[in-house]
């Protein structure tokens, strides 16, 4: 069972999405199991650029998918992802917690 | 998407007196790399030796961190770092060479900090292009010496 502190993982699916829609998404790039993302902008590309591994379980880690929703600007949706999908709710209780809680 | 399969990748077999050797001879440079292109100006090979870093997160995960290229990635399985790191290298040269993104590979490496060596620059006698990675921050500095580098060849068919 999973630690009721432990961070939620996000489906590669719904990020993968996600940036497709985002405005600030340059283009993308699949080699072998990683794929990369690049921002548009002036800077230099390897400062543009974010990469996510595919494993076998296909998640992505709560750090690399609120690093990717800041950078692409989709927090919003992400959290109320994860609200719905995995009833973690930033800054407040998830319901494992609160059956713990005396 | 772009899909290159035909770039080979295997690591140098070095005997470890070459490697010790080579390791002291990089005392001054954190990285070295080495570009080779055909006369069409056609990316042909790259040997990169450059130091990585890997380790286990609270959730099970392996972030890897290669910061002369700009590189954090998490790989689920431990057996698959090295495969995750060849790819992500590999990605980065197909975007400025072959998915037109950048201003080509040299170009982005020495926006990033990357440096033609001094003495390669008064010498200038061979065609193939190298360049090292030079830090003024001393803690990344200690850092990169106390890590094994990582030697990596690049074969672009």
């Amino acid at each position: 069972m999973a630690s009721p502190f432990q961070l939620p993982t996000v489906d590669y699916d719904f990020i993968h999405q996600q940036l497709k829609k985002s405005p600030n998404l340059e283009s993308s790039l699949r080699i072998g199991y990683v794929t990369s993302y690049f921002k548009n902008g002036t800077s230099p590309l390897i400062k543009r650029a974010s990469y996510i591994h595919h494993g076998k379980s296909n998640q992505v880690p709560f750090e690399k998918a609120t690093a990717l929703a800041y950078k692409f600007g989709f927090m919003n949706e992400l959290l109320d992802w994860l609200r719905d999908n995995r009833q973690y709710v930033d800054g407040g209780i998830s319901d494992m917690a609160k059956e713990l809680s005396p | 998407m772009h899909d290159i399969k035909n770039i080979s990748l295997y690591l140098s077999n070095d005997t470890i007196e070459e490697s010790n050797k080579r390791s002291r001879d990089m005392k001054h440079s954190m990285a070295t790399l080495e570009v080779t292109r055909n006369i069409h100006g056609k990316l042909v090979q790259v040997i990169i030796s450059t130091p990585t870093w890997s380790k286990l997160t609270e959730d099970n995960f392996h972030l890897i961190q290669i910061p002369t290229f700009g590189i954090e990635l998490f790989v689920e399985d431990g057996s698959d770092i090295d495969m995750a790191i060849s790819d992500s290298i590999k990605a980065l040269i197909t975007a400025t060479e072959t998915a037109g993104l950048g201003k080509g590979f040299e170009q982005e490496l020495k926006a990033f900090g990357w440096e033609i060596p001094q003495e390669e620059a008064k010498e200038n006698q061979s065609d193939d292009i190298s360049l090292e990675f030079n830090t003024n921050n001393e803690l990344l500095f200690d850092l990169m010496h106390s890590s094994q580098p990582q030697e990596l060849e690049l074969q672009l068919a």
